[in-house]
């Protein structure tokens, strides 16, 4: 068998466990009774509130619009009567002001024949702004709008444009579904985005634990009138990183501090693709996306498609509930997710699992100091010495953490995972690089 | 579904693996044991004792100082770690006070002033021998004749092989084919269990294939020779390491970058000393002997004093081999394991600060159009 | 072969401050970063070599020749003093923040016991002209050895919690003391 390529540096191998729900087609979650949607669910300014206490939506409605050059819209995903507008914790301990709205009233576009639209003759440009309008954001995790990721500099030539189907989490399979179940209609999302961007190439990133899922692509790409091509990946976190992707699809690295766009590279996830698909064919807003719910702890491991702003023990209640009581739920992946401490706290459109962690699958232990052992270093696949990081955060030397390259710690988790002393680095890089921006914008 | 659960809030990532550093100390631990036995069984009951002595003063040593500042780090295996090496690096007939103030030296003064677990900079086991050893030189040196060897007409106490060479040869004028050869002109026993398994090993596999193996060395490698009692026995020792090799506790680096400097030039130099000319070392003598074994592939390797990346620690591990052979064959200690190991130990923040990984998307050829 | 061998012995074997405690002072107040660390060394090590020479010249042509060894001190100390002079005016044109970052411990190479010792060994021992400019230059490197290793464990311990009652000259001391417990390995490696 050939070589699968990869990133040369770093990465480490934790157990993937998604065999839980690889095998399970995706099925629709219930309308939850009360939807809590945040005004800030991507990188950015928050979006500004345009609905009052007391005032009906429809689904699909505008409830929050874009400020700034990098902002997205924020639509309401189920009809209803707006109960508040409030401070909303989100998964990851922040909080957002946000909208709760009650279900009420009929559905415009659940259960009914949807019209597609012909979009073969509108222009790069007015594509950009349907994803605009529409309030597409990255959907991996990151949420960087997209359509300001599209906007490519006027120097600029987009060379590979990648779909990133390599999902290499543990535990989540909601890309894998999605590449099984919705084959033809990423490809077309695939051929919007070519009609905006112009790559020379395109490029389906799938990793080697999606077989099935590279046969399926590989069969379809010819829908694509392009150079394509389907590039099986080895497993190895974090080979969705788009960094690492990059260097392992066509041996090029981001410079430090730069984007993807200065190699002439363009990546989205697979289920960005399927949502510009739906935004441009479909005339649908961002309203709902495929959450993997799973973990040791949980009954009845499912892929669901879940409106925004569903609270989150719903989700595992439709599962089936807890099989015995967990240590952690985290909303994400495990290697870079965040845990809630609520069970109300809503999916948003970068919540791409929830996984009820049991107490042996965390394996924590004692902290106890630094060994110098060097595996982190080993691991770090941006080059980096994160334990020399850590030492001088810890010693509240920051200059020094940016000298060594603080900045470009992408938080992946491979340092942290790895440490037998079990130290919290990640933690410390956070930390250090929030310190950092505080005394840079004092002084 | 009752929403009001108890849920642990951590930073990412949420999951880890397996291991951890207590796991680490005790497999390490557990790897050395056969060594010991055998040690023990070897050189009888008082070698158990000054094992037992050195892990007990080492283990109290911890608990006190940890105390004093208020931490609790027995169990981390570290501390009964530092004691079975001490121990594992004494004559077997030493007084039970030294292997103590040895262990008590290595926690206490090498690890502790610095801050304790992960920040001495110098290895403790090896400290602590070179400290006793420097004290109290005579009781250092005091070897034991080993079970087998009774063949030995003087009683109790022998010579170490390599300590009998260097008396030897300081007044060396003849020639000598290689060490083994002078030391069985010099007198000293072969066992009867080293002839028996040559002879097997030259019949059944080498004399076929047109070589020989000469006697001595399968008593080396088994370690019937007088020693410190951990040792002796390479193929214990080696043994233990092949687990540390699948558990990815030691790496390949600094073992090979070790015993390659050294055997080259004890391969292309060692000769010189038996007025035999050049490349004519006897590398296989030298690695069985003088504790290199157990050196390189336990002490050396050691995370909390050897450098973080892949090239400092090739570089560590050639300044290592170097250092040994230099002291093994022109200093006036017979063997220089621990010598030359603490003597890189010292250089291992600067190797650290000098040898930094290659950071990804800031090199010229990487980042950029 | 034998200023080879009389290099290393000074350099190594010798080492004028670990296995002679000579120049304590400036090892343990200079030697907190490797750069200065370095300066102080080559400073040193440049004042070491032309002291070397310099006393030579003293010692056949002003100290033996006209019969009066015991001006030894008296006329040693005085080239040191005017060679450091030199060296400090030097270091103040080239570059002032290095100037700074030595700030006291330049003028006190003149009362390094360390270049004195250089001076009288090389007396006692009778050198040849090459032979004390090479033995001066070993020691002076030798020197720049100790510093430039204590100057790295320092900066590497900055990140390190060292108990508080030890932070400062103890700790510095206690690592002098493993550092020259390393250093015994090289004893008898070259007869000096």
């Amino acid at each position: 068998m050939r070589r699968l390529k990869t990133f040369p540096k770093g990465g480490v191998h934790p157990p993937g466990n998604k065999h839980l729900t690889s095998g399970k087609a995706i099925i629709n979650a219930a309308i939850p009774s009360i939807s809590r949607i945040p005004l800030q669910q991507h990188i950015g300014s928050p979006a500004e509130c345009l609905i009052n206490p007391g005032e009906n939506v429809k689904e699909g409605m505008l409830i929050g619009r874009s400020t700034g050059f990098i902002s997205a819209q924020i639509h309401s995903s189920i009809p209803g009567v707006v109960k508040e507008v409030r401070d909303i914790y989100l998964a990851n301990g922040f909080k957002s002001k946000g909208v709760v709205i009650e279900m009420e009233g009929e559905f415009d576009t659940l259960g009914k024949r949807q019209e597609k639209n012909n979009w073969e003759k509108l222009s790069a440009e007015e594509l950009l702004n349907i994803i605009a309008d529409r309030g597409i954001v990255g959907m991996g995790g990151a949420t960087f709008p997209t359509h300001v990721k599209y906007k490519i500099p006027k120097h600029a030539k987009v060379e590979a444009f990648v779909v990133n189907g390599t999902e290499c989490e543990p535990y989540l399979t909601a890309d894998h579904r999605l590449m099984l179940e919705k084959t033809e209609e990423i490809m077309e999302g695939a051929r919007i985005v070519d009609k905006i961007l112009n790559p020379e190439k395109i490029y389906i990133a799938i990793e080697a634990n999606k077989l099935d899922a590279i046969e399926v692509m590989q069969k379809a790409v010819s829908l694509l009138n392009k150079h394509a091509e389907v590039v099986p990946l080895e497993i190895k976190y974090p080979q969705g990183d788009e960094k690492q992707l990059l260097k392992a699809i066509i041996n090029r690295e981001v410079p430090s501090g730069g984007l993807p766009i200065d190699i002439g590279a363009v990546v989205s996830n697979v289920g960005t693709i399927f949502a510009i698909y739906e935004a441009v064919v479909m005339g649908k807003p961002l309203i709902e996306r495929i959450v993997t719910v799973t973990g040791g702890a949980i009954k009845n491991p499912q892929n669901l498609k879940v409106r925004i702003g569903t609270p989150i023990g719903d989700l595992i209640e439709e599962c089936g509930g807890f099989s015995e009581m967990p240590v952690k739920v985290v909303a994400g992946g495990p290697m870079m997710g965040f845990a809630i401490y609520e069970l109300e706290a809503p999916v948003t459109k970068g919540t791409s699992g929830v996984i009820a962690l049991t107490k042996k699958e965390v394996k924590s232990n004692n902290q106890t100091p630094c060994l110098n052992c060097g595996r982190c270093i080993t691991v770090c696949p941006m080059g980096l010495n994160p334990t020399l990081l850590f030492k001088e955060i810890d010693h509240m030397d920051y200059d020094s953490a940016m000298e060594e390259g603080l900045m470009d710690c992408k938080e992946c988790g491979c340092c942290a995972f790895m440490c037998p002393a079990h130290i919290p680095l990640v933690h410390g890089m956070k930390l250090g690089k929030y310190m950092a921006k505080k005394k840079k914008e004092k002084g | 579904m009752n929403r009001e659960v108890d849920l642990l809030v951590t930073t990412s990532p949420q999951i880890h693996h397996p291991d951890s550093t207590a796991k680490i100390m005790w497999t390490v631990v557990i790897c050395l044991v056969p060594a010991g036995i055998w040690g023990v069984f070897l050189f009888g009951g008082k070698a158990l004792l000054v094992i037992i002595s050195s892990i007990v003063s080492a283990l109290v040593t911890e608990f006190i100082i940890a105390k004093l500042l208020k931490r609790f780090t027995v169990l981390d295996g570290s501390a009964f770690l530092t004691g079975l090496l001490v121990g594992y690096n004494m004559p077997p007939g030493v007084p039970l006070y030294i292997p103590a103030i040895a262990s008590i030296f290595a926690i206490a003064v090498v690890k502790w002033t610095f801050g304790g677990l992960g920040a001495n900079w110098m290895n403790p086991a090896l400290a602590g021998r070179v400290f006793v050893f420097f004290s109290w030189t005579g009781s250092m040196t005091n070897w034991r004749v080993p079970r087998f060897l009774t063949t030995h007409v003087d009683g109790v106490t022998m010579a170490s092989p390599l300590g009998f060479i260097k008396a030897g040869l300081y007044d060396f004028t003849g020639t000598s084919p290689g060490p083994i050869a002078f030391l069985k002109a010099g007198g000293y026993p072969l066992s009867a269990l080293d002839q028996s398994v040559t002879n097997w090993i030259n019949t059944s596999v080498l004399n076929p294939l047109g070589a020989s193996l000469k006697g001595g060395y399968v008593d080396l490698f088994l370690g019937i020779v007088p020693g410190c009692i951990g040792e002796v026995s390479a193929l214990l020792l080696l043994l233990g390491t092949v687990y540390l090799f699948i558990k990815k506790i030691i790496t390949w680096e600094i073992p090979v970058s070790y015993l390659f400097v050294f055997g080259l030039l004890i391969w292309i130099f060692g000769g010189l000393r038996f007025n035999n000319g050049l490349f004519t070392g006897d590398v296989m003598f030298n690695f069985f002997t003088g504790g290199l074994i157990l050196g390189v592939f336990y002490m050396a390797t050691d995370m909390v004093t050897s450098p973080l990346t892949t090239k400092g620690k090739l570089i560590f591990g050639a300044g290592a081999g170097f250092m040994t052979f230099l002291i093994r064959v022109y200093g006036s200690f017979p063997e220089g394991v621990s010598l030359a190991i603490i003597f890189m130990n010292i250089f291992v923040p600067l190797i650290n600060k000098y040898t930094k990984p290659v950071r990804f998307g800031v090199s010229p050829r990487g980042g950029g159009k | 072969m034998e200023l080879v061998l009389i290099f290393l012995s000074a350099s190594l074997v010798n080492n004028f401050v670990l296995s002679c405690f000579l120049g304590i002072c400036p090892f343990l107040g200079v030697s907190g970063k490797i750069e200065s660390a370095v300066s102080m060394g080559f400073a040193v090590t440049f004042v070491m070599t032309l002291t070397a020479g310099i006393t030579w010249f003293i010692n056949r042509y002003i100290l033996i020749a006209l019969g009066v060894p015991f001006l030894e001190y008296v006329s040693f100390i005085i080239v040191i003093a005017s060679l450091v002079q030199f060296v400090e005016m030097l270091i103040r044109k080239i570059s002032k923040p290095l100037y700074d970052s030595l700030c006291i411990y330049l003028p006190l190479i003149t009362t390094n016991c360390a270049i004195l010792g250089l001076a009288l060994f090389g007396f006692l021992r009778e050198y040849s002209f090459i032979e004390n400019m090479v033995f001066g230059t070993g020691a002076g490197i030798g020197f720049t050895l100790a510093l430039v290793i204590m100057a790295g464990i320092r900066e590497e311990l900055e990140l390190a919690d060292v108990p508080h009652v030890l932070r400062g000259p103890a700790i510095s001391l206690i690592i002098a003391g493993l550092l020259a417990l390393a250093f015994m390995g090289f004893a008898g490696l070259i007869s000096a």
